[in-house]
């Protein structure tokens, strides 16, 4: 592999999502908060105490999508046959519209560009002592809506409603913050800093809706958009590999 | 090939190892020092294991909740990525920051449901790694956590990209950490757990990997705390010498009590 073909300028696409503010693209950085609506935690009770957690998270818990589980609205889903089925997590993401570094929650706030509805998939987690990373990081699984919604069509706080239709049985779910979007921004970057086009997805509500091969589905944010996709069996290869992960 | 990529004179170089420094494409020789390192190659996703030699296994033996069953995996982001001769923050107030000398991997020829046998042909080469934690932020949730691994530089990386071809073996590679020059940690690729073409079918099973995505296979037993103004370097035989220097931040987090 010679330097000439070596991926130090090889772009990255981005799925294609319309941004009507700077950096008018996304940057493909997501980060995303486990832990931002209270009734998420409360719905693991007593566990939370036992270990291996041993109490309550402190600050909040960060995951990241990388680039491959980058998709767009419209997009098929791969899962695999063992469990054969994804949680669906709806979200939404603030999104940078310029850099910041251990800012004050109204620097956040003068620097948000716009919301993005997301659906965050992920494998079933059993248990989120460990980063999960072949549960969350699966190919397609972080699908972003077409449309950036610009800052003024969201507070940044209080309650996000989303709908989640699946093959046309629809779920109301919703996403109570407790850190404010500007907040919870702010506490992650005194140690993390965001590029402009940077994502941040602010919570996980209570439980996600199950989403198996097969099905189609659409989540509808209100006033952030909609985005649809559809969930497929994944193609083994017919070689043995050699290797094993869930 | 060694090959890096410098700042110089108004504009970013693609670079390639020469006894007196770095030769630029056009050929100008400009010294170590004379230069801005940033990471040697464009970093995609950084792929890192945790517990990844036995004998740090048994060094954080105590601090292990469950059984391992599979590799450790996390990501880390690129806020986090810094290059050769480069100044880390080491945040006042956190009693546990420590190096950790890592074979980084990085890949060329990408794929899914990568075959242990032709793994290594998708490598591109390989680089050093300093992947930095702050223990004191550890929690037990998505362990370990993002406030104490993915902090703004804490993914050390460099000098230079070195071509597969001139490591035969990935597995054969001694490795070791100086800090203000006296070597405070060794090992040897050899005592991996979970090997670098393991590894790559193993990670590439459930999730695809693209040209630049980068392996940060584990460090072994050794690491230590180590505070504002050391020069930390992390060597490894056949693929290069990564400086750090730790710089003191009065602004962390941990330095406001409460």
């Amino acid at each position: 592999m010679s330097i000439s073909t070596f991926p130090w300028t090889a772009a990255r696409s981005v799925p294609p999502v319309a941004l009507a503010a700077p950096p008018w693209q996304l940057s493909g950085v997501v980060h995303g908060v486990l832990n931002n609506d209270g009734r998420w935690l409360a719905r693991l009770g007593a566990a939370a105490l036992e270990p291996p957690y041993r109490g309550a998270p402190r600050t909040p818990v960060l995951y990241l999508k990388p680039h491959n589980t980058l998709a767009s609205s419209g997009a098929r889903i791969p899962v695999p046959a063992r469990p054969g089925w994804f949680e669906l997590w709806p979200t939404i993401g603030l999104v940078f519209g310029s850099p910041l570094a251990r800012a004050t929650p109204d620097a956040v706030n003068r620097a948000i560009a716009g919301w993005l509805l997301v659906a965050d998939l992920s494998l079933p987690q059993e248990s989120y002592y460990r980063p999960n990373i072949s549960q969350k990081a699966r190919d397609q699984s972080c699908v972003l809506a077409p449309e950036v919604a610009p800052v003024g069509r969201f507070s940044g706080a209080g309650l996000v409603a989303f709908e989640v239709e699946v093959d046309g049985v629809s779920t109301p779910l919703d996403l109570e913050l407790e850190r404010p979007a500007a907040e919870l921004a702010a506490e992650v970057s005194r140690f993390l800093s965001f590029g402009a086009g940077d994502i941040l997805l602010l919570g996980l509500p209570p439980q996600p809706v199950a989403v198996r091969a097969g099905q189609r589905f659409t989540v509808r944010g209100g006033d952030m958009g909609a985005l649809d996709a559809e969930v497929i069996a994944e193609a083994m290869p017919q070689a043995e590999t050699g290797a094993s992960a869930r | 090939m060694r090959t890096a990529r410098v700042g110089y004179a108004g504009r970013i170089h693609d670079a390639v190892w020469h006894p007196d420094g770095v030769e630029l494409t056009d050929g100008r020789v400009v010294g170590e020092a004379d230069v801005v390192w940033l990471p040697p190659f464009a970093v995609g996703t950084v792929i890192a294991l945790g517990l990844n030699y036995a004998a740090h296994r048994r060094e954080l033996q105590s601090e292990l909740a469950v059984a391992q069953e599979e590799p450790l995996v996390f990501l880390k982001g690129p806020n986090t990525v810094l290059g050769h001769r480069g100044f880390t923050r080491r945040p006042a107030g956190a009693k546990m920051m420590h190096f950790e000398c890592e074979l980084a991997v990085v890949i060329g020829r990408g794929g899914r449901f990568i075959p242990v046998r032709d793994a290594l042909e998708h490598v591109a080469g390989y680089t050093v790694c300093n992947d930095y934690a702050v223990r004191d932020a550890l929690e037990n949730w998505y362990r370990p956590n993002a406030r104490a691994k993915n902090r703004d530089g804490a993914t050390v990386l460099g000098p230079y990209l070195v071509s597969a071809d001139e490591v035969s073996d990935p597995q054969a590679l001694d490795l070791r950490t100086r800090v203000n020059g006296r070597i405070v940690q060794e090992g040897s690729t050899a005592d991996m757990v979970t090997g670098v073409a393991e590894l790559i079918a193993y990670l590439s099973a459930f999730m695809t990997l693209a040209p630049g995505d980068v392996i940060l296979t584990g460090t072994p037993e050794g690491v230590s705390n180590v505070v504002a103004g050391d020069e930390v370097v992390c060597e490894i035989d056949g693929v290069g010498s990564l400086l750090n220097t730790l710089m003191d931040d009065r602004d962390s987090e941990f330095a406001v009590k409460g």
